[in-house]
């Protein structure tokens, strides 16, 4: 994950000069409704996504330090949802302007699941959450082409452990950008 | 009756700490004794599967750093790759005539459904078609029927479908909010599966005559229950003291027993088919 961390910031400048400086919005109000609608679509529902996501990064990467947003690469998920939760609509929305602005840029998404549960079910869930952040790429204007995914389910936990902490940690779909 | 000990099991064994961990797929006699290593990766190996006649292993292997299926002859460690398409390879299971192998494929939708793939020819056959996930496919003895785990009712529960038949597959499992990865007894009466018990992962079995479930482990975390080939016997994994564990059950639930295995990670047992010949068989 280091050597991201160039990457990241290249992307920030990008994401800086490309979008209108703004006050950050923190009450995350705007997503309550997208992460309903990511619930939704699991089962294939995934228009209401498209604006609300939308609307998220048009108004949120604004002040904020857009170089963090990229450089974080994890979105975590609940219990046996694939739900993007409101608090990583501005991860997700970072990485999909960056992608859609770097037309050349690949990425590999990693679903994960927490250790709980029959192995080939969590597979299942870890590939549904890397559907769930692939589809609001692709509906912020990332190409097919540049998105690729796996799921480990429960095979490479992000920390050991059979606590709740280690759970919402290991819940997760991991950005990767190849070296 | 052949004893149960006369027999083989296979399960995943892995050390070190995430991420840098190493992956073996190991065979041994089924008190643990006699272990040897017949794959060995840095990436996740995961649900072997023995073939009916105890020669063949199937499994899903991510060495490619994407899922796929391979199938190994354990005799010979022959191996070859039988599905590695877009998305997930998973949770191969052999059908009885060792001629299918029902397998679970997401293609790029990321939509889990089963197939059934020929391995003499390579051709798939699709049996589910539903938006959850539908996994954990097993074949019952007879070959006829596939018992499966599926969320479409909002959580996973075991349904169950006949081969060819166009009717939508019933639902098997009734108590409570988890049940998964079936695997049927040899003499078709009982379905073993991870249940959720209060609050805790645990072993049931459940009458397939008359429904009645009973839990038949304690821990917290334990799964992937296996049938010995007299029925009598489940083998399955747990978690003590944060190491994975195989241990096993009788299905009455009156002897339970944790079984020898050496220091790394220990889970997804599989017991094998009584053996047709060589030393298992003169045990009997």
């Amino acid at each position: 994950m280091r050597q991201l961390l160039i990457v990241g910031s290249m992307a920030a400048v990008l994401l800086l000069t490309g979008c209108s400086l703004g006050k950050k919005n923190t009450r995350p109000d705007a997503t309550a409704g997208a992460d309903q609608s990511m619930g939704a679509a699991a089962g294939g529902v995934d228009s209401d996504g498209v604006s609300s996501a939308g609307t998220v990064g048009g108004g949120e990467d604004a002040d904020g330090p857009t170089g963090e947003l990229l450089s974080r690469r994890i979105i975590y998920f609940d219990y046996d949802s694939a739900d993007i939760r409101a608090d990583s609509q501005e991860i997700v929305t970072a990485h999909a302007r960056y992608l859609a602005n770097n037309a050349g840029t690949r990425v590999r998404l990693e679903g994960h699941a927490d250790e709980r549960g029959s192995r080939e079910y969590n597979i299942g869930l870890g590939e549904r959450r890397a559907q769930a952040v692939r589809r609001v790429l692709l509906l912020q204007g990332v190409a097919e082409t540049q998105l690729s995914t796996v799921s480990y389910g429960e095979e490479r936990p992000a920390v050991a452990g059979s606590d709740d902490d280690a759970y919402a940690q290991n819940r997760r779909v991991e950005v990767i950008y190849p070296r | 009756m052949r004893g149960a000990f006369a027999t083989r099991i296979a399960y995943v064994s892995v050390d070190g700490r995430p991420p840098n961990q190493r992956y073996q797929l190991i065979v041994a006699d089924s008190d643990g004794e006699n272990a040897r290593v017949i794959l060995e990766s840095k990436q996740p190996l995961m649900s072997p599967a023995w073939s009916a006649d105890g020669d063949w292993l199937a499994y899903v292997s991510f060495e490619r750093r994407v899922s796929a299926i391979y199938v190994q002859q354990v005799r010979t460690g022959q191996r070859s790759m039988v599905s590695s398409r877009a998305g997930v390879n998973g949770a191969p299971s052999w059908s009885p005539d060792g001629k299918t192998l029902a397998v679970t494929l997401s293609g790029k939708s990321g939509n889990l459904d089963i197939y059934l793939l020929d391995l003499a020819n390579q051709s798939l056959r699709r049996v589910t078609s539903d938006p959850g996930i539908d996994t954990e496919a097993v074949f019952s003895p007879d070959g006829r029927e596939l018992y499966f785990t599926s969320d479409r009712s909002g959580n996973p529960q075991i349904y169950r479908l006949a081969i060819g038949d166009p009717d939508r597959p019933k639902r098997v499992t009734f108590s409570g909010g988890y049940n998964s990865r079936a695997r049927i007894s040899p003499d078709g009466k009982q379905l073993a599966m991870t249940t959720l018990d209060a609050g805790a992962y645990r072993v049931a079995i459940q009458d397939l005559a008359n429904g009645t479930v009973s839990i038949l482990s304690r821990g917290r975390l334990d799964e992937s229950p296996s049938f010995a080939p007299n029925s009598a016997i489940l083998i399955y994994a747990g978690r003590e003291r944060g190491q994975g564990i195989l241990a096993s059950v009788s299905v009455d639930g009156a002897t339970s027993q944790r079984l020898k295995a050496d220091a790394g990670e220990v889970r997804e047992p599989v017991w094998g088919p009584f053996l047709t010949n060589g030393a298992a068989a003169a045990q009997d």
